[in-house]
C-alpha cells in the first residue's frame, strides 16, 4: 500500500515537470509553429492545419484517432481520389443525404461535443463541412459504380468462403444450410471484401502515378 | 490485478499522455485572434525581404491572426514554385504575435551523380539510360522511380542483384540539387554457353557475333534482344517475312551465369503474285504491302483482297473477290491473289418507298447515285446514313431505313455487265416538335433567370426536334454555369414523348453544386513589368464567379501586352470544399531588348558609265527595340536599313539608300488608357523614274471607350522631295499621289463604331465611322486644307439557315482647300516678272493630289477602272481623274453561299467624284451594277467581281464593263 501510494505520488510530481519541459522544448521562448507545410500531391498541398482539422473533428475516421503520418496519407489519398472523381462528374448528392451523413458524424463524437464550436476552433466553416459530406458521397456513388459490380463472386468463391468460415455460421455447433439470409450474408462479406481490396489497389496506382512529397513529421 | 499494479497502470496512462506527440490545437488557438505586431520572412535561415514574397503572404501587421490567412499564405507561397519547404512560426509578445515565415528554396535537380566502387556501367551510360527515361534529368519528385529505373537499367545488363540507395544533396548560388545514387552492382551474368538453332542465310559465328554472345560474354538481355530484332529484321528485308529470331536463356551455376540458346529461322522467301483478272489499278505490291510491312501475316493479307475487292466494287464489280492462297515448296512460298472480277453493274433504277418528307429526287441528290453509272453499294450505304442523319436533322428522330434492296435486273446480266435495281424502304415514322423546354433548377440553389437561359438555349417550343440540338444545348448549359463559377455543375437532360410521339417536353435537369468565387489574386514572376500595368489587363475580379472564360479573357488581355513569353493562371491548393480561390498568375517575362540584324546583297539593273549594268548592293539592316520602359509596357525601336550604290562613273560608292525609323509605344498614356505611338521616319530611296528623300514625324493617340467607340486622333509633319527625275506624264499623277511633294503638317482625328459580329466577312451589325483633317500654313504646312469623310456599313441577315446576307454602304467625303498665292511660271518653269518688276503670283485653293478623293475600282464603284471615275471635268482625256473635293459612294450587295466555300453576290454600286465640295450633285451619280463570286481561301475571302456600267458610257469611260479581283468584302 505504502509503496502504492509513492508510486502515485511520484507520477503525480514528476507529471507538471514533464509537462513543463515539453512546453519547454518543444516551445522555447514561447515560439509555436502556427501552420507548415507538411505533403505535397500533384501540386496540391497538405498543411499541419489540415490535419489538425481533420483530427479536431474527426472526419475521416470513426473511433481510433490514428497517427499524424496515417493522418496525412489519408489526406493525400483522399486528394488523389477526389481528383479521379472530378473526372467523371457523378451527379451532386441530395440535400438530404448530405443532413443524414452529417448527422451521422455529429453522432460519432465524443458525447457532449458541441459540433458548430468543433468546426469553429478547426478554422473550417459550416458550408466546408457540408461540401465534405457531399464529396464523400460522391466519392461512395463512384467507388460503388467502379468497382462492387467487379467484385460479385460466383457460386463456387461463396461455397469456399462459407466453408472455411463454416464456425462464424454454426449456432449451438450446427452448421447452417448456404442458402437464405446466410448466402446473402457470404455475399455481402464476400463483396464488401473484395471492393475493398480492389480500392486499395487502386488507390496504390493512383499514387504510383502520383508526385507525392510527404515531409519529415 | 493487485492494487499497486492498478495505481502502476495508471501513472503510466498519465505519463504517457504527457508524452503524447503535439500537433497541438491549444497552443495554435492561443494565439489565434491575437494582433500581428510583425510579420519577417527567412530564408534558410537568412532574413529577405522580396515584393514578390511579400505579396504572396495575406497575414498583415496589426490584424488580427487568422487560420485560413495562414493557411491561405502557404498555399499562395508554394504554388510560386520557389519554395519547397513552408512554415509559419508565431512568437507571442506583449501586444500580440510576431510571425515569422521560414522557407526552404526549391531545390530542383539539376546534376545526377553516380557513386560507389561498383558501378556495373560507366557513368555516362547510366546517365544516358536515365535521362532517356525520364526525357532530361528526374524530377526530385520521382526520386524514388529514378532509383528504380537504375535498378532495371543494371539487370538489363546482366547485374541481377543490384544495391541502389538515392539522395538529393542540395546546392546553392543558384538554389539547386544534385540527385545522388549510390551503386553496388554486384556480379554480373556472363554467357556460358551459347547454341544457335533453326536455318538461315547466316551462320552461327556471324549470328554470334552479331548478338554479341561470345563465351564469356556480359549476359545482357535487353541489347541481345535487340540484336536478335536487327537479325530478324535483316532477314525480312530480304525477303523472308516469316522470319523469327528469338532466345532461351537458362540459369547455370549459382544463377549467375546463363547458357542461351539463340532460335534464328528464316523460313521461306515469300513472294507475291496476282492471277485471274486484271487488278483495278497498279501493282500487286500496291494492294499487299508485304515488303513494306515486312510481314505476310494473314491480317496483312486478308486487308488486301479487302482492298482489291473494295476497289473493284467501287468501278461497279458489285460481286468482285480476291482471295488469296499460299504454295510453299523448296524452301519457297508464293501467295497468290486470285481476283474475279465478275460482270460490271450499273444502277438501273432507285426507288424510295415510305418517303414523304423528301422527294425521289431529293432523296437521290442526298444519295449521289446517278442513274447509269457504276454501282458502288458501299456508296449506296453511305448515302443512306446520310440520308438518315437528313431525316434527324429534320424531326424525324424514330426515323428506320433498313438495309436497302438490291436486285439484279432479269435478263440484264451477262459475263461482263449486268443491271441493278436499288429499293429503299423507308420508315419516317412522326416529325417530333418540342412541345416544351423547361430547365429544372435545385431549390436550394441560385436560380438563372430566363434571360440567362434563353442566351444559350437552341431547341425553342415549337421548333421540330433534334436530339443533336439537346446535346449541344447541355454543354451551352454546362459552359453557362461553369462560367458563373459552378465548376461542379451536373446539366442531366431528359426527353419525353406524348402518347402519340409526336411532341416532345425537354427538361434540362441542373444540379450547380457549390459556386467558387475569386479571392485574392496575386501575381508572381514579374521583375520588370509592374504589378499595376499586370492587374490593369487582369479581368478577373475578387468577389465575382470564377469560370473558365474569365480565364481565357484574362490570358488573352495579358497576351495582348506582348510582354510574356508564359502566363499560367493557377488556383492555389486550397482545402476540399474551399469555394473562395485563391488565383496565382505566374507570369515569365520576355527579354527587355531584342536585337535584329542581317545583311545580303540586292540585284538592280542601272545605268553605269552610261551602260546598262546589273549591279550589286551591299545591304544591311539593323533594329533594336525596348520593351517595358519604366517599368510600365512602353516600348522604343529602331529600325535602320541601308544599301550601297556604286557611283555611275562606277569608281567607288555613290547614292545611297536607306531607312531610319524609330517609334515609342505608350499603351497607358497619361492614366487616360489610351494608346499612343509616335514616330520619326528618314527615308531615302532610288525608284525606276525618280529618287525621293522623306522625312516626316508622327504622333498618334488611340483609345477604345467603354461604349464601344474607338477614337483616335493623330498629328504628321511630313515633307518629300524627288530629285534625278524622269518621270513619264502618264504617272505623273500617281506618283502626285504618292509622294506629295508639299510639306504638310496636318492634325486628324476619328471616331469609329463598330458593331460587326466578324469584320472579315460580316453577317449583321453595323460600322460608323467619321474623320476630319486639318492642315495649315500657321502649323508648318506649305497647303492648307480641312477634310472630312464619313463611312457608314449596314449589314442584315436575310436567312439565318441560308447564310443570305444584305449589306449596305455610304460614304460621303468633302474637302476645302485654303487659298495660297503661288508663284506664275513660264513654259520653262521660269518665274513671270510683273510690269512693277516682281514675280506674278496668283492665288489657288487646290489639294495635293494625296489629300484628294479618287473614287472607281474593287471597293468603290465596281462598273470602273480603279480610281477613274469622276465628273468630266477632272477627269483627263484618256480617262485618268485628277482627283476632287468631293466624293459620293452608295453600295447595296446580296451576298450568297451556294456550296461549301463559294458564294455569290449581286451589287449596286453608284457614286462619283466632283471637283468641289460645292458642287455635288447627285443627277450626276454614275451607277453600276454586277454580280460577283467569293471563295473561302485559307488566306481570306477571294473576290471576283464583274460590274456593268449603267447609262451612257462615256469616251473616257473606255468600257461599259469592268473585271475586279481582290481579297476580302469591297465593304
Amino acid at each position: 500500500m505504502r509503496a502504492a501510494v509513492w508510486m502515485l505520488g511520484l507520477s503525480l510530481a514528476v507529471l507538471p515537470r514533464v509537462v513543463v519541459a515539453r512546453d519547454l522544448q518543444q516551445v522555447p521562448d514561447l515560439q509555436q509553429v502556427l501552420d507548415r507545410l507538411v505533403a505535397t500531391v500533384n501540386g496540391d498541398i497538405v498543411t499541419e492545419s489540415d490535419v489538425r482539422a481533420d483530427r479536431l473533428l474527426r472526419l475521416p475516421m470513426v473511433g481510433r484517432v490514428p497517427e499524424d503520418s496515417s493522418l496525412v496519407m489519408a489526406i493525400v489519398e483522399r486528394r488523389l481520389v477526389l481528383s479521379e472523381v472530378a473526372r467523371v462528374v457523378p451527379a451532386e448528392p441530395s440535400a438530404e443525404a448530405v443532413q443524414a451523413a452529417r448527422r451521422a458524424w455529429i453522432a460519432t463524437l465524443p458525447a457532449g461535443s458541441d459540433a458548430p464550436a468543433l468546426i469553429a476552433r478547426s478554422g473550417r466553416t459550416d458550408e466546408w463541412v457540408q461540401t465534405w459530406f457531399s464529396d464523400e458521397l460522391r466519392i461512395g456513388t463512384y467507388l460503388d459504380a467502379r468497382f462492387s459490380a467487379g467484385a460479385q463472386p460466383t457460386r463456387d468463391e461463396i461455397a469456399a468462403y462459407f466453408h472455411a468460415h463454416e464456425a462464424d455460421y454454426a449456432k449451438a455447433g450446427v452448421v447452417p444450410p448456404l442458402d437464405g439470409a446466410v448466402l446473402a450474408d457470404v455475399r455481402r462479406h464476400l463483396v464488401v471484401e473484395r471492393r475493398d481490396q480492389n480500392v486499395r489497389a487502386w488507390i496504390n496506382e493512383l499514387k504510383d502515378r502520383a508526385e507525392i512529397t510527404i515531409k519529415t513529421l | 490485478m493487485t492494487r499497486r499494479v492498478r495505481v502502476g497502470i495508471m501513472s503510466a496512462v498519465l505519463l504517457g499522455a504527457a508524452s503524447r506527440p503535439a500537433w497541438a490545437q491549444d497552443t495554435v488557438d492561443r494565439l489565434l485572434g491575437r494582433t500581428v505586431v510583425s510579420v519577417r520572412v527567412e530564408v534558410e535561415g537568412r532574413p529577405a525581404s522580396l515584393p514578390a514574397i511579400d505579396a504572396l503572404i495575406q497575414t498583415h501587421k496589426d490584424a488580427p491572426l487568422r487560420a485560413d490567412e495562414l493557411r491561405s499564405s502557404i498555399a499562395q507561397l508554394y504554388s510560386a514554385g520557389h519554395y519547397d519547404d513552408i512554415s509559419i512560426v508565431g512568437h507571442e509578445v506583449s501586444g500580440g504575435v510576431e510571425l515569422v515565415y521560414r522557407l526552404v528554396p526549391r531545390h530542383e535537380i539539376d546534376q545526377i551523380d553516380f557513386r560507389g566502387a561498383d558501378l556495373g556501367l560507366d557513368r555516362d551510360a547510366l546517365k544516358r539510360g536515365l535521362m532517356d527515361q525520364f526525357n532530361g534529368v528526374p524530377p526530385r519528385a520521382r526520386m524514388e522511380t529514378a532509383r528504380i529505373a537504375v535498378i532495371h537499367l543494371l539487370n538489363d545488363e546482366g547485374f541481377g542483384a543490384p544495391t541502389v540507395t538515392v539522395e538529393a544533396q542540395p546546392t546553392h548560388h543558384p538554389d539547386r540539387a544534385t540527385m545522388i545514387f549510390t551503386i553496388t552492382a554486384g556480379p554480373r551474368a556472363r554467357v556460358h554457353g551459347v547454341s544457335v538453332e533453326g536455318a538461315s542465310p547466316f551462320s552461327k559465328a556471324t549470328i554470334i557475333k552479331r548478338t554479341g554472345t561470345a563465351l564469356g560474354s556480359p549476359y545482357r538481355p535487353v541489347a541481345l534482344a535487340s540484336a536478335l530484332d536487327a537479325i530478324q529484321d535483316d532477314l525480312r528485308t530480304r525477303e523472308y517475312y516469316e522470319a523469327t529470331a528469338t532466345f532461351v536463356p537458362t540459369p547455370v551455376g549459382e544463377g549467375r551465369d546463363v547458357d542461351l540458346v539463340l532460335k534464328v529461322d528464316a523460313g521461306p522467301i515469300v513472294t507475291v503474285r496476282a492471277e485471274g483478272d486484271s487488278l483495278p489499278a497498279g501493282k500487286i505490291e500496291d494492294y499487299a504491302p508485304i515488303k513494306q510491312q515486312k510481314s505476310d501475316d494473314e491480317d496483312v493479307l486478308g486487308d488486301a483482297s479487302r482492298r482489291i475487292e473494295a476497289a473493284l466494287k467501287q468501278d461497279g464489280y458489285w460481286h468482285a473477290r480476291a482471295p488469296f492462297r499460299k504454295d510453299s515448296s523448296n524452301g519457297r512460298t508464293v501467295i497468290t491473289f486470285t481476283v474475279s472480277r465478275g460482270p460490271r453493274f450499273l444502277l438501273n433504277s432507285l426507288t424510295p418507298a415510305g418517303n414523304v418528307q423528301f422527294d425521289a429526287a431529293a432523296i437521290a441528290l442526298v444519295l449521289g447515285l446517278p442513274l447509269q453509272a457504276p454501282f458502288d453499294e458501299a456508296k449506296l450505304d453511305a448515302g443512306v446514313a446520310t440520308l438518315k442523319r437528313q431525316y434527324i436533322s429534320q424531326g424525324f428522330a424514330d426515323v428506320q431505313i433498313p438495309p436497302p434492296v438490291v436486285r439484279e435486273v432479269a435478263g440484264s446480266v451477262t459475263a461482263t455487265s449486268g443491271l441493278v435495281d436499288v429499293q429503299i424502304t423507308i420508315v419516317e415514322g412522326p416529325q417530333k416538335h418540342v412541345a416544351k423546354v423547361d430547365v429544372a433548377q435545385l431549390p436550394a440553389e441560385a436560380r438563372f433567370i430566363e434571360s440567362d437561359l434563353a442566351g444559350v438555349l437552341r431547341v425553342h417550343q415549337d421548333d421540330t426536334f433534334v436530339e443533336s440540338k439537346v446535346l449541344a444545348d447541355r454543354v451551352a448549359l454546362l459552359l453557362l454555369c461553369q462560367n458563373r463559377g459552378y465548376e461542379r455543375c451536373v446539366v442531366d437532360p431528359t426527353v419525353e414523348f406524348s402518347g402519340d410521339k409526336r411532341l416532345a417536353t425537354v427538361t434540362y435537369d441542373l444540379a450547380k453544386g457549390p459556386q467558387t468565387i475569386v479571392g485574392q489574386i496575386a501575381i508572381v514572376g514579374n521583375h520588370r513589368i509592374s504589378e499595376s500595368t499586370i492587374r490593369n489587363h487582369i479581368t478577373l475580379r475578387t468577389g465575382t464567379p470564377l469560370g473558365p472564360s474569365e480565364i481565357d479573357s484574362t490570358r488573352q488581355s495579358l497576351g495582348t501586352l506582348q510582354q510574356f513569353r508564359r502566363v499560367k493562371i493557377e488556383r492555389a491548393p486550397h482545402p476540399s470544399g474551399e469555394t473562395l480561390a485563391d488565383l496565382i498568375v505566374t507570369v515569365e517575362e520576355m527579354p527587355a531588348t531584342t536585337v535584329t540584324f542581317g545583311g545580303g546583297v540586292q540585284e538592280d539593273r542601272r545605268l553605269i558609265n552610261g551602260q546598262d549594268k546589273i549591279e550589286f548592293s551591299p545591304r544591311g539592316l539593323f533594329q533594336i527595340g525596348r520593351r517595358n520602359l519604366f517599368g510600365k509596357n512602353r516600348s522604343v525601336n529602331l529600325f535602320s536599313s541601308l544599301a550601297l550604290h556604286r557611283s555611275d562613273t562606277g569608281s567607288g560608292f555613290g547614292f545611297s539608300e536607306y531607312h531610319v525609323t524609330g517609334t515609342f509605344a505608350d499603351p497607358g498614356v497619361l492614366g487616360w488608357k489610351a494608346d499612343a505611338l509616335v514616330g520619326v521616319t528618314f527615308e531615302q530611296a532610288i525608284r525606276t523614274d525618280f529618287n525621293f528623300l522623306r522625312k516626316g514625324v508622327n504622333a498618334q493617340i488611340f483609345r477604345r471607350t467603354a461604349a464601344g467607340l474607338n477614337i483616335s486622333g493623330s498629328y504628321s509633319l511630313d515633307t518629300t522631295k524627288l530629285f534625278d527625275t524622269n518621270i513619264p506624264s502618264s504617272e505623273q499623277l500617281l506618283i502626285d499621289r504618292v509622294f506629295p511633294q508639299v510639306r504638310l503638317s496636318t492634325f486628324s482625328t476619328t471616331v469609329v463604331r463598330d458593331s460587326r459580329k466578324n469584320p472579315v466577312a460580316p453577317e449583321g451589325g453595323s460600322l460608323l465611322s467619321v474623320g476630319g483633317s486639318l492642315a495649315a500654313r500657321v502649323m508648318g504646312s506649305q497647303v492648307g486644307f480641312a477634310k472630312t469623310f464619313f463611312e457608314a456599313l449596314g449589314f442584315h441577315t436575310l436567312s439565318a439557315r441560308h447564310h443570305i446576307v444584305l449589306a449596305g454602304a455610304a460614304r460621303l467625303g468633302l474637302a476645302w482647300g485654303f487659298l495660297r498665292d503661288v508663284p506664275v511660271v513660264d513654259s520653262n518653269g521660269q518665274p513671270v516678272i510683273g510690269p512693277d518688276g516682281q514675280p506674278l503670283t496668283q492665288q489657288i485653293d487646290d489639294l495635293p493630289a494625296s489629300e484628294r478623293f479618287f473614287a472607281g475600282g474593287a471597293t468603290t464603284v465596281r462598273g470602273f477602272l480603279q480610281d477613274r471615275l469622276g465628273v468630266p471635268s477632272i477627269v483627263t482625256s484618256d480617262g485618268l481623274s485628277n482627283g476632287g473635293n468631293g466624293l459620293i459612294i452608295l453600295n447595296g450587295e446580296v451576298r450568297m453561299p451556294v456550296w461549301k466555300s463559294v458564294g455569290v453576290v449581286g451589287f449596286v454600286d453608284t457614286g462619283n467624284v466632283f471637283a468641289k465640295a460645292n458642287q455635288l450633285d447627285l443627277a450626276e451619280l454614275r451607277t453600276s451594277i454586277g454580280f460577283g463570286i467569293r471563295f473561302k481561301s485559307p488566306v481570306g475571302p477571294l473576290r471576283f467581281d464583274y460590274g456593268f456600267k449603267l447609262g451612257t458610257v462615256l469616251p473616257t469611260d473606255h468600257r461599259r464593263a469592268e473585271f475586279h479581283f481582290s481579297l476580302g468584302e469591297a465593304f
